[in-house]
């Protein structure tokens, strides 16, 4: 069996950590901003804003590191010894639920969803019907994600449709390539790595569903499920007022450079995720990394946070968070 | 060696064990020891490549131009022979669009000091079950260059190369590759020969560069290979190898040099090699053997025509007689079986074993055939081997050796630390041409004159007999990379981040194959000069260091030391073919541009120690190296910027500060048997353009 922390030493896991997994150590210091993020395409735009110096010399060293253990990101915050990180925007908002003092700066993905298949007829959501889909982490947002779309087209999960759940994306890849399930849902850059993967082992696998398409079907919204943003301190914010709109700046601009350089991101990357360049580059176009402030994007969270709570309020700690959350 | 010729992998990422067990002082190695640079069976690509027991190729034998990697960024322009650093700088900004996941690259460079222009295609096409890959290149234009005096150097060749991948995988466990490859060269100029006395009043003189320039030269490698991942029974992983190489040449000293000549002649070379592998991995009470056997018969007839004019200068000679059965027939078939296991000893430890037995049967089938040699008769190439190894020796020889190399290697995963150390003793076949070779003088002369004919010093004479070479060599190697690395020029932490790499050999050997001249140390113990070739005993040890620092997020440096020495013991003196001292220091720095790209400047000092301990005085020994050499300093500059991952610019100035200089020795040169020091390009620009599609 393998756990989500070696399913993130290996190539696909980011999406999962994209999803809510985090964290690591590290105090804030006076001169010194670290930033953290899950081993996705999305913290390559947190490793150029690093590496480029992009939030400019008000804010010192600027670092970035990734983390691997799921408990991190809560401790950190918890503890005080984090102020910035990416995180799932679910998560964001179960912890300002909670009284922990965190807001969201913004959202950096619009989804990284995906259903890879080895069957090319599938073509639409229902075309799963009566088909078994590998599907990781029951009971959390991928999952939810596919229980709603499912509902909302009516279709029955456990009759019309057979979820067979996983720990961790790395085993939804490995029970697709070995024939035992032909379709798997999995967050990107997992999906992009059972393809490549696919392509080594000759195995032709399809990118069958982009399951924001989906979800834009069945909420009648835009293709856009807004999935990881940047969560920061409130100890961080009244130090630096600013800092929300330098970030959203450096983030438009380092944004911007991912997606124009995807080698570059893709070498970038390696020096700090446990994924091959050719994974995260291939990635990366399909990771909707399109950075949008908190605040702009509120009504596209609260929807998402609204359809996600219908399935499991807890998630989101029970409520929509507060307009303060949204910078 | 075994690396495809784009050079699209930076060289201080993946570093490999091997890697580190092969560093580049290795490079008298070689897989496949056969002349005509043949096309080395792993430039193809394949799945015997990097024996466990090393198989060494002649020391020092200069090499035609390499076919792999078809094309390379980081020699714009294409081949150049005379400025040879034992160490490359990265491709730096461009890297990204040469490394892109894309399927078709395009490029082109060029070399201002030369004129050489060099363009390539190079397209990819991967489904799951198929692979196409076509690449393809031209060099074009290089002619003579400058050094740094301003005085012109002879050079120049026109090039066409291109490789043909096709691949079939119809499940995940079994692949089939066909693998084409052709190379033609055509109107290379060489360094032009010329006579150089030795000892002064009553010395020796003798000629020295290239008697011809090889106006026409052909290679083609057909390869199959067969993968099969399959577990059956005790057997798994099984391989299977067919391939076969062609190369043609014509060199001749008229069509591409000054017609005002008292010899002229001609020679057309043939050389072919087939043969085929197989191997797999035998499963043992819990141990697992990799065993192989493999079988290769190689062919080579080389004709020498013509000789001096007849009726004046200027007035060719009959170039239609044969005045050299130069390779007469030569012909070796060769079996080879090997085994090779690990044992994983406690943590991080493991010992691995090899054996090999190799079987040769060698001859020469045109050995007895009489040319039509001006001022010498109608000698044959037995004739010349009697003359120095004895009225006894015979051309068919049948030889079988064992080898045997142990290995320790410690890996501990959790740190950033390994190392290695082997012990070796292995064989080294002769070759054909140590064996055959057989170059006839036009007149019987000891000593020439210098404005006299031809002497017994232009003979070249192998050695059918001659024994193989047995090296008994220690290896060993540490690769240590603390404080995250990631790569050279990635420093994503606080701390700093540094890779050292170790390696060093000694190797004792016994009846190394030596290039050497008549001077009465062969069995009939004539004393005329000519070029030969006998066994002596040898040392040579050698160590390389590689020290990378990412000193800033932008800023990192090299440091590449290369150390070599070589004695030949039974002679006393010093080894021929011994690069000196060389140390290159590198610093890179690399930016971003807006939300378009990076780019990326660098420089490169290459520092090269004296080379005084030569074997270049032909009077005393084989005279093979070029000369000794002062130390000397050069700079190279170099830049450069991509947008968008997709077009790359790559600029360079070589030897900035004018330095005056020859390197010791040229590569990716023809066999000359007297070479002469060929000074190096002078300040040179040179530009890369490359773009994916």
């Amino acid at each position: 069996m393998i756990d989500r922390r070696a399913f993130l030493g290996w190539m696909g896991a980011a999406g999962a950590s994209a999803m809510g997994i985090s964290v690591t150590t590290q105090a804030a210091e006076a001169g010194r901003l670290a930033l953290y993020g899950p081993p996705a395409a999305p913290s390559l735009v947190l490793a150029h804003i690093a590496e480029s110096g992009g939030l400019g010399p008000a804010y010192g060293r600027v670092d970035f590191s990734v983390y691997r253990d799921p408990d991190q990101l809560r401790t950190g915050f918890v503890s005080g010894r984090w102020d910035l990180a990416g995180t799932p925007t679910y998560v964001a908002a179960n912890m300002a639920n909670r009284d922990v003092p965190v807001h969201l700066v913004n959202v950096m993905t619009f989804g990284l969803l995906y259903l890879v298949s080895r069957d090319p007829a599938i073509a639409r959501f229902d075309d799963l019907a009566g088909k078994t889909v590998a599907m990781f982490f029951k009971g959390d947002m991928p999952d939810l994600v596919c229980q709603y779309i499912a509902g909302s087209k009516g279709m029955t999960i456990g009759q019309d449709l057979e979820m067979r759940y996983v720990a961790t994306p790395v085993e939804a890849i490995q029970l697709l390539l070995s024939g035992r399930v032909d379709h798997a849902v999995l967050p990107e850059p997992a999906a992009t790595g059972a393809l490549m993967r696919g392509l080594k082992s000759a195995q032709k696998l399809h990118r069958a569903l982009d399951l924001q398409e989906v979800w834009a079907e069945v909420t009648g919204g835009p293709a856009k499920i807004p999935q990881a943003g940047m969560m920061i301190s409130q100890r961080l914010l009244e130090r630096h007022p600013d800092i929300a709109a330098d970030l959203q700046h450096a983030f438009d601009r380092s944004a911007a450079w991912v997606n124009n350089n995807p080698t570059s991101a893709g070498r970038l990357g390696e020096a700090y995720m446990p994924l091959k360049a050719p994974v995260i580059q291939q990635s990366i176009g399909y990771s909707n990394i399109a950075p949008q402030t908190a605040k702009a994007a509120r009504g596209a969270l609260e929807d998402f946070y609204g359809r996600l709570a219908e399935l499991n309020p807890g998630l989101i700690g029970g409520r929509l968070p507060d307009a303060g959350f949204y910078l | 060696m075994t690396a495809q010729r784009s050079r699209l992998r930076p060289s201080n990422t993946g570093a490999t064990r091997r890697q580190t067990q092969c560093p580049r002082l290795c490079h008298h190695r070689e897989t496949l020891a056969i002349a005509l640079g043949a096309a080395l069976l792993q430039a193809a690509g394949g799945l015997f490549a990097d024996p466990f027991i090393p198989e060494m190729r002649a020391h020092a034998r200069p090499r035609p131009f390499a076919i792999m990697p078809i094309y390379d960024v980081l020699k714009p322009g294409g081949v150049m022979p005379f400025n040879r650093p034992k160490a490359e700088p990265e491709q730096g900004a461009i890297e990204s669009v040469t490394w892109a996941f894309r399927p078709l690259k395009l490029g082109t460079s060029y070399d201002a000091v030369t004129g050489g222009q060099q363009t390539f295609a190079d397209l990819l096409l991967k489904q799951p079950k198929y692979l196409i890959k076509a690449v393809v290149a031209d060099d074009d234009g290089a002619d003579d260059f400058a050094d740094a005096n301003g005085d012109d150097q002879r050079f120049g060749y026109d090039r066409q190369t291109g490789q043909l991948v096709l691949g079939w995988t119809p499940d995940a466990n079994r692949s089939l590759k066909l693998i084409g490859i052709s190379d033609s060269i055509e109107d290379h100029k060489v360094p032009v020969n010329r006579l150089v006395n030795y000892g002064g009043q009553g010395g020796l003189t003798i000629v020295e560069g290239f008697g011809q320039d090889p106006v026409n030269t052909d290679r083609r490698i057909l390869k199959l290979t067969f993968d099969d991942e399959t577990r059956y029974g005790l057997i798994g992983n099984l391989r299977f190898e067919l391939f076969e190489i062609d190369a043609e040449r014509q060199a001749n000293n008229f069509d591409l040099r000054d017609s005002s000549r008292a010899i002229w002649n001609r020679a057309d070379v043939d050389y072919n090699k087939r043969g085929g592998r197989i191997a797999a991995d035998l499963t043992v009470a819990g141990q697992t053997l990799d065993v192989g056997v493999g079988y290769a018969t190689a062919e080579r007839t080389a004709l020498r025509f013509g000789g001096p004019t007849t009726g004046g200068a200027g007035k060719p000679a009959d170039l239609s007689k044969i005045s050299s059965y130069q390779f007469p027939g030569a012909r070796i078939d060769a079996w080879e079986l090997d085994a090779t296991t690990t044992f994983e000893l406690r943590r991080s430890h493991s010992l691995t074993a090899g054996l090999r037995w190799e079987h040769t049967d060698a001859t020469a089938t045109k050995a007895d055939l009489r040319s039509f040699t001006p001022g010498a008769g109608n000698p044959t190439s037995a004739d010349l081997y009697r003359t120095y190894h004895g009225a006894g020796v015979s051309v068919d020889q049948t030889d079988s050796r064992w080898s045997a190399k142990l290995q320790w290697d410690f890996d501990p995963k959790d740190r950033p630390f390994d190392a290695f150390v082997s012990l070796g003793h292995f064989y080294r076949a002769p070759e054909l041409q140590e064996r055959y070779f057989a170059l006839q003088s036009f007149f019987a002369g000891t000593n020439p004159r210098a404005d006299g004919p031809i002497g017994t010093s232009l003979r070249s004479v192998g050695n059918p007999a001659i024994d193989w070479e047995l090296h008994r060599r220690l290896e060993g190697g540490l690769t240590y990379a603390p404080n995250g690395w990631a790569g050279y020029g990635r420093k994503p932490g606080a701390a700093l981040p540094w890779q050292l790499r170790f390696s060093a050999y000694y190797d004792d050997v016994k009846d190394f194959i030596s290039r050497d001249r008549a001077h009465g140390r062969t069995p009939t113990g004539v004393a005329d000069n000519a070029r030969i070739w006998r066994n002596v005993d040898a040392e040579l040890m050698g160590l390389e260091a590689d020290l990378r620092i990412n000193l800033t997020r932008r800023l990192a440096s090299r440091l590449n030391l290369q150390m070599e020495s070589g004695r030949n013991t039974s002679d006393g003196r010093d080894l021929y073919g011994i690069y000196p001292a060389e140390l290159n220091w590198f610093l890179d720095y690399r930016g971003f541009l807006a939300s378009g790209g990076t780019w990326s400047v660098g420089s490169r000092l290459r520092y090269v120690a004296q080379h005084q301990d030569v074997d270049a005085d032909p009077r005393f020994g084989s005279g093979f190296d070029a000369g000794a050499t002062d130390s000397y300093t050069t700079l190279d500059l170099y830049a450069a910027v991509q947008f968008n991952d997709r077009v790359g610019i790559r600029l360079g100035v070589k030897n900035v500060l004018d330095e005056q200089y020859a390197e010791p020795h040229a590569e990716d040169v023809m066999d000359e048997g007297s070479p002469y020091l060929v000074n190096a390009p002078g300040p040179s620009a040179n530009l890369v353009l490359v773009g994916n599609f």
